[in-house]
C-alpha cells in the first residue's frame, strides 16, 4: 500500500448508497478528533453535510450503504475508479445491512408488494459492497463507532492496516462486568458478533442484536443450537441472524 | 504465624485503618454479580460472596493500560512513563485467587523476564485473603490444593468464624498493619480448631475433581482424542473463559496516535489464545486456525505446558471458565472423560 503523502491534505469523499445516513453522521459525532483530522484531510464530497461538492479523483472514499439496484452498482463501480482507497462504512456496506432480508424472497415479488407502479431503477439483492468492488478497509456497526471512523482514516493516512478488536462483544461485556443474558436464558447475539462497541447494548440492559455483523471465525451453528435450547423457534433464529448481516457467509445459512 | 481475632463490629474501624494508607479494593455487589471495586467503607463489602466474574487480577494486570506516552516535537519523539498507581489493599481475596496471583508472580516476576508494570503494582499491593466458608457449584480447588483455605501467598488471612474473624499474619507488611490496629485480641486454640472444622466441611462439600496424578501423561496421550473436536463444535470461541480466568496473563500491545498525529500512547490489553488472531503471523499464516486447536491449547496450557515451564499448574479450580461459559465447557468433565472414569 502506498502511503498517502502527509505533506498535502488527503482528499476525502463520503458517498451514500441504500442506507439511513446514520453512519456518515457519526463522523461529525467524533467531535474534537474530527476537527483535528481536518488538519490532514480535505472533505471535498459530503453532500449530507456541505453544499459544495467536488468530483474525483479522491484519496479516500467512505461508502455508506449497500448497492440495491443496477444503477447503484454502476455508481459504486465509478466511485471505486475515482479513489485510491475505498472504505466500507457501516454494516450495510460491509454485510448488506437490514435491507438484505430481501435476499430471501424473489425480488420481483417484493417489488410488487412495495411499489404501486414499477420503479424507475432496477432493484437487485443487497450484499456487502465487496460483492462488486475491491474494498480496502471495513468499519462495521449500525451505526459505526465515531472513534473507529477516525481510526480508519488515521491508519490510511499513515499507510498502516487499521486494527479493530479481533474478538466478540462478549469480551467487552465481561470487562464491563455485566451479567450474561444467555446464562439468564435470554437470547443474545454477543458471542458471534464483532466487538468494538464496548458492549453498548448489554451495558444498557439490552441483549446484543448483532448489529456489527460476525466476529472473526464465529460459531453461528453453536449459538443457534443454544437459542433452540432456550426455546427459540426456527423462525426466531432466522430472524436474529438475518437482522443486520444476512448477506454475510457466517450468518446467511443459519436457521434455514 | 501470629493469629489474632477481629470482632465483626470492629470491621468498619479496621477498614478505616487500612484506608489511611491504602486504597481498598474488595468484593462489592453489582446487580446479581459481585465485582472487585474500590470501597470507601466496610458496609460496601459483600464478604459472603462465592466467586466474582472478573478476578482480582484486574488490579495487578489491568484489562487495558498505557505503558508509555509519546509526543512528537521537532521530529524527535519525547517519551514519558505514566505515573505508578498508589498503594492498594486487595481485601477479601479467596484462596483460589490468592494462588492465582502466585501463578502470575511466578510467570511475570520470578521467570526469566520480569514484567516491570506488573512488578511495580504487585510491590504496592497488600493481599488480605478470606478463607472460604462455602463452595460454589463449579468449584474444584481441592484438586490443586488451592482452597478452600489458603496456606501462603497472603499478607493477612481472614476466616469468618461467625461473630468474629480469625486473623492470620503472613508477611511483615501484614504484621505492620495489624500492629497499627491495637484493638485486635489474641486467638484461642479453639478459634483455630473452629477454622479447621469449617475448612474441612467446605472441602468435603466440593465434589468436582481433576485427578492431578499423571495428568500430564494422560493429556499428552489424548492430544488427538475426538473429544476436542466435540468440544470445539460447541465452543463459541468468544473468549469469555480466558477473560474471566485468574491466571491468564497473555496480552497484546498496540500503539495509538492522536487524530492530529502529534502524540500517542502504547497500550497493552488482555489478549486471548481463543481468538483466531492470537497465533496469526505475517503472510497470513496461523498456528492454530481451528477452534479445536485453540480450545485444546487453552486447557493444555493450564494443565500441562505451564507446569513444564514454571513448575505450577495454571489452573486453581475457581470454576469461572465453566460458570461463565454459555456452553459450560468444563475441564473437569473433559479430563474425567479422557481418563475413562
Amino acid at each position: 500500500m502506498a502511503q498517502v503523502k502527509m505533506k498535502e491534505k488527503a482528499k476525502v469523499a463520503i458517498f451514500k448508497l441504500s442506507s439511513c445516513g446514520g453512519c456518515q453522521l457519526q463522523l461529525v459525532d467524533a467531535g474534537e478528533d474530527f476537527l483535528k483530522l481536518l488538519d490532514h484531510i480535505d472533505i471535498v464530497y459530503f453532500p449530507i453535510a456541505k453544499s459544495e461538492n467536488l468530483d474525483g479523483p479522491y484519496d479516500i472514499v467512505l461508502v455508506e450503504g449497500s448497492a440495491c439496484s443496477a444503477e447503484e452498482i454502476e455508481h459504486l463501480r465509478k466511485i471505486r475508479a475515482s479513489t485510491k482507497y475505498l472504505v466500507a462504512l457501516g454494516t450495510c456496506a460491509c454485510f448488506g445491512g437490514l435491507q438484505s432480508i430481501r435476499n430471501f424472497e424473489p425480488t420481483a415479488k417484493l417489488v410488487d408488494m412495495v411499489y404501486e407502479k414499477p420503479p424507475k431503477s432496477h432493484p437487485t439483492k443487497s450484499f456487502g459492497i465487496d460483492e462488486y468492488v475491491k474494498v480496502d478497509a471495513y468499519v462495521v456497526g449500525c451505526p459505526v463507532e465515531p472513534s473507529e471512523v477516525v481510526e480508519v482514516i488515521k491508519s490510511l493516512l499513515m499507510g498502516v492496516k487499521p486494527r479493530f478488536p479481533p474478538y466478540s462483544v462478549c469480551v467487552e461485556c465481561k470487562l464491563r462486568e455485566n451479567e450474561c443474558f444467555l446464562l439468564k436464558g435470554i437470547p443474545c447475539m454477543g458471542p458471534i458478533t464483532a466487538g468494538g462497541c464496548n458492549a453498548l447494548c448489554p451495558s444498557s440492559n439490552r441483549p446484543c442484536e448483532g448489529c456489527r455483523g460476525p466476529t472473526k471465525d464465529p460459531n453461528s451453528k453453536a449459538l443457534a443450537k443454544l437459542l433452540f435450547e432456550l426455546g427459540a423457534t426456527n423462525e426466531d433464529v432466522r430472524r436474529k441472524f438475518r437482522k443486520y448481516a444476512a448477506a454475510s457467509m457466517a450468518f446467511a445459512g443459519v436457521g434455514v | 504465624m501470629e493469629t489474632l481475632i477481629l470482632r465483626k463490629e470492629q470491621l468498619p474501624q479496621f477498614i478505616e485503618h487500612l484506608r489511611r494508607e491504602y486504597r481498598v479494593v474488595g468484593p462489592v455487589k453489582k446487580g446479581n454479580l459481585v465485582v472487585f471495586a474500590e470501597i470507601s467503607k466496610a458496609e460496601d463489602l459483600q464478604l459472603d460472596y462465592v466467586t466474582t466474574m472478573i478476578p482480582p487480577k484486574k488490579v495487578l494486570l489491568p484489562q487495558r493500560e498505557t505503558i508509555l506516552k509519546f509526543k512528537f516535537e521537532n521530529e524527535t519523539p519525547k517519551v514519558e512513563q505514566p505515573a505508578v498507581d498508589g498503594k492498594i489493599v486487595l481485601f477479601g481475596v479467596h484462596p483460589c485467587d490468592i494462588n492465582a496471583i502466585k501463578v502470575l508472580d511466578k510467570v511475570l516476576i520470578e521467570g526469566e523476564f520480569k514484567d516491570p508494570y506488573y512488578a511495580q503494582r504487585r510491590e504496592n499491593t497488600v493481599i488480605i485473603g478470606l478463607n472460604c466458608t462455602k463452595a460454589g457449584e463449579y468449584c474444584f480447588c481441592t484438586s490443586f490444593g488451592t482452597g478452600p483455605g489458603a496456606k501462603d501467598g497472603f499478607d493477612i488471612l481472614l476466616t469468618d468464624l461467625g461473630d468474629r474473624f480469625l486473623v492470620e499474619v503472613g508477611t511483615d507488611a501484614g504484621k505492620k498493619i495489624v500492629e497499627g490496629f491495637k484493638e485486635l485480641s489474641k486467638a484461642e486454640d479453639a478459634d483455630i480448631a473452629k477454622r479447621d472444622e469449617i475448612l474441612k466441611k467446605v472441602a468435603e462439600s466440593i465434589k468436582r475433581r481433576i485427578k492431578t496424578e499423571n495428568l500430564e501423561t494422560l493429556l499428552l496421550e489424548k492430544i488427538n482424542d475426538k473429544i476436542w473436536q466435540e468440544l470445539a463444535d460447541e465452543c463459541l470461541a468468544c473468549g469469555v473463559c480466558t477473560t474471566v480466568c485468574p491466571t491468564c496473563f497473555c496480552y497484546g500491545v498496540i500503539d495509538r496516535v492522536s487524530a492530529d498525529f502529534k502524540e500517542g500512547e502504547r497500550i497493552r490489553y488482555w489478549d486471548s489464545c481463543m481468538f483466531l488472531e492470537f497465533a496469526a503471523v505475517a503472510l497470513g499464516g496461523n498456528f492454530r486456525p481451528g477452534r479445536d486447536a485453540r480450545l485444546k491449547h487453552r486447557m493444555y496450557h493450564k494443565l500441562v505446558y505451564i507446569k513444564q515451564q514454571h513448575g505450577v499448574f495454571g489452573c486453581v479450580g475457581c470454576g469461572r471458565c465453566v460458570e461463565f461459559c454459555v456452553k459450560h465447557i468444563d475441564p473437569v468433565d473433559a479430563v474425567t472423560r479422557l481418563s475413562g472414569d
